[in-house]
């Protein structure tokens, strides 16, 4: 099919030169439906966003394009490339690539023509998820992508692997920076008993392995990674004193996660080899992020030895002694806070105070796993009111399920102390009855807003069981909210007709339909459309 | 506000029309702050502004006025991040809100004058306007003649089907 041919019309649109309307199609990318409306306007349209739509691109999409020669057309455009499951002979390994810069071969199984021609010198990241790794893809990725910067390797299986063999590949990988590995029940095989990581390594995230029998050789190996920016160790049980040193005396380190029960003891070996150092070396010099799930009580040990650079912070307390918050009012430079409580964590007023010193905070989310009820009856619209008139800067607030304590009076508070929210997780069960109207919008800038329940003064529930008046709480909300785009009702009771009692779920409000019941219909409309044609 | 702030200068529109504003107002605009410094003596000589009529560069000026005291520019990575955005501020939402004709003009402007603020925010405009839109609506709008044969309209819908949404 030819499609060479461009009709010019004299529409507005046309006079723009090819580069702004480039720029224009530009803010279309990744918005696949709006890219996938625009290639069908015209011609000229469909030559330019064509190529944004299959950017990043599956094998199962390919599947769907019939002849090689439109295979190969569409192949020639894309970026990024996902090998998924389909049915392989729909789509022709013979394909050239010519503009790839990363795969993923995912769950799926790849002809030896396929490899070869993926695995190419240009690449610059390459995956393998739920995947078969056999040696002769290693040998290929060491031949064939001397470029490449980002490695991840996760639910893979590693069949006849020689024992260093992975590792030496790593070696053989000059410009690797980001290595990622994850659930892989051979890693010990797969790196052999003296790991080699690469020297030049700056992300490194190790995930679901069970690594405690080469935690020193992995320690020694660490060493050597002196330009480490982000380390994600998640259940590896490779945490130890010793690891927490050689991290905290590098210069580079700005992100560290650790999701892991760490040891009391790691902790006191930690407190006391910190208090040996001298002033003049203070440890993670350079640390910005820093995420510790779940935290001992002596986390804040850990604390109180990181500089003032952190702007980054979260943390699910594991204790009963109030400990955590008091630290965290001396890092007065944080930005984001994400703070969560375990079932048997006290929260208090005082805690309110003194995160309410915080004023730099642009993000703060509060959480608590399993909410209990009567968790927080202290709470009041006054406390409430004392801490976020604390942060001027807030943008992004979530406030955990404290049942019925806080009232529009709290909400009117948030909006008085807080002008710049743009996304709000109020879980708690609002009265939207007792909400109203003010002259000037209460929140110029929120754009999601999530509730914990959203009720009326009968108790009833406003959305997802055709309450009457559920388009007139919707204008409200869009009152106070004029960009709100985001709703949501995050514990809404589930429609009965289950054979269990009533259970919770979320529900995703389309407040413009919610608004204008013809968006829902024309929608609908949309989707039997396309049903008539698939048919 | 220093004095180079308050100093006024006179942009000639392309239809020949002189309007007097602050040089402050004028250097959003990097083609005129470039043509400052080149010719040294601002105020004294009238600057062309060959390819926008006055209507325009009323308009232009206008914008220009509101944002005269924002951050200059940002580095190159920073506007990479801010382009992933469609969201533009109410002010200038409003401003934009133009007849089409206008709208494209002040978006050809903004890119002659080099205000890169500007053409973001009417690039953005235009982004939005086509966004979730079916493609009959997107022709409705820019009033764009569909050219594509029975055939090819069926069989690109049939190869980018995976694509569409709601």
């Amino acid at each position: 099919m030819a499609l060479s041919t461009h009709y010019r019309g004299t529409s507005g649109f046309d006079i723009l030169p090819p580069e702004l309307q480039h720029d224009i199609f530009g803010y279309l990318a990744g918005d696949k439906a709006s890219l996938s409306s625009a290639i069908l306007v015209s011609k000229v349209w469909y030559n330019c966003c064509v190529q944004m739509l299959w950017y990043k691109s599956k094998q199962s999409m390919l599947s769907k394009v019939l002849t090689f020669d439109r295979q190969q057309y569409h192949a020639s455009m894309i970026h990024n490339f996902t090998l998924d499951r389909c049915i392989r002979e729909e789509v022709s390994d013979r394909l050239e690539f010519q503009l790839l810069e990363e795969v993923l071969f995912c769950n799926c199984r790849s002809t030896d023509i396929q490899l070869r021609s993926l695995l190419q010198p240009g690449l610059h990241t390459l995956g393998f998820q739920d995947f078969e790794l056999h040696a002769n893809i290693l040998d290929l990725v060491e031949m064939c992508c001397p470029k490449l910067q980002s490695l991840t390797i996760s639910d893979c299986n590693t069949p006849k692997l020689d024992d260093s063999r992975f590792s030496k590949v790593l070696q053989s990988l000059k410009s690797l920076r980001r290595l990622h590995l994850e659930s892989l029940p051979d890693i010990q095989e797969i790196l052999g008993p003296r790991i080699d990581f690469p020297e030049n390594l700056e992300e490194l995230t190790l995930a679901n392995l069970d690594a405690f029998d080469f935690r020193s050789a992995f320690d020694n190996s660490l060493r050597k990674c002196t330009k480490l920016r982000k380390v994600h160790l998640e259940e590896t049980s490779l945490v130890s004193a010793n690891m927490l040193i050689i991290l905290s005396n590098y210069v580079s380190l700005e992100e560290l996660y650790i999701n892991e029960w760490l040891e009391e003891e790691a902790f006191e070996q930690y407190e006391e080899r910190c208090s040996r150092r001298s002033p003049g070396s203070p440890c993670f010099q350079k640390l910005r992020k820093l995420s510790i799930i779940p935290s001992s009580g002596l986390v804040a040990s850990l604390l109180s030895s990181v500089t003032g650079n952190l702007v980054d912070l979260r943390l699910v307390v594991h204790t009963n002694h109030q400990i955590v918050c008091p630290a965290l009012s001396h890092l007065p430079a944080i930005v984001h806070l994400e703070l969560g409580f375990s079932g048997d964590t006290v929260f208090s007023a005082a805690d309110l105070d003194h995160l309410s010193k915080l004023s730099n905070l642009e993000s703060l989310r509060l959480g608590r796993m399993r909410p209990a009820a009567g968790w927080c009856d202290w709470l009041t619209d006054q406390h409430f009111e004392q801490l976020v008139s604390k942060l001027p800067q807030l943008r992004h607030l979530v406030f955990p399920p404290v049942g019925k304590v806080l009232t529009f009076v709290a909400v009117e508070s948030l909006a008085r102390s807080c002008p710049l929210l743009e996304k709000c997780e109020l879980l708690w069960e609002h009265d939207l009855s007792t909400w109203h109207a003010s002259k000037a919008p209460l929140f110029p800038k929120l754009h999601t807003l999530h509730f914990g329940q959203a009720k009326d003064h009968d108790d009833k529930e406003i959305w997802g069981f055709r309450h009457a008046e559920a388009g007139s709480y919707a204008r409200l909300l869009r009152a106070l909210a004029p960009r709100l785009k985001d709703l949501c009702v995050r514990f809404n009771r589930r429609l009965s007709g289950g054979k269990f009692t009533p259970t919770k779920r979320h529900l995703d409000v389309d407040i413009d339909e919610e608004i204008d019941p013809d968006l829902k219909e024309a929608r609908m409309h949309r989707i039997r459309e396309r049903y008539e044609r698939a048919r | 506000m220093s004095s180079t702030d308050e100093q006024k200068i006179i942009l000639v529109s392309s239809d020949g029309v002189n309007i007097e504003t602050a040089r402050i107002i004028a250097e959003r605009s990097m083609l005129i702050k470039n043509m400052i410094d080149d010719l040294g003596n601002p105020g004294e000589e009238p600057i062309p502004i060959m390819n926008v009529s006055e209507a325009v560069l009323r308009k232009v000026l206008e914008w220009c006025d509101h944002h005269k005291k924002d951050a200059p520019p940002e580095k190159d990575e920073d506007a990479e991040s801010r382009k992933k955005t469609t969201d533009i501020e109410e002010w200038d939402q409003k401003f934009m809100q133009v007849d089409q004709e206008m709208l494209f003009e002040i978006i050809l402007a903004a890119n002659y004058m080099d205000i890169k603020a500007l053409l973001d925010v009417g690039c953005k405009t235009v982004a939005n306007m086509i966004k979730g839109k079916s493609p009959e609506e997107i022709r409705k709008t820019f009033n764009i003649q569909n050219d594509f044969t029975p055939e090819e309209e069926e069989q690109i819908r049939r190869e980018n089907e995976w694509a569409e949404d709601r």
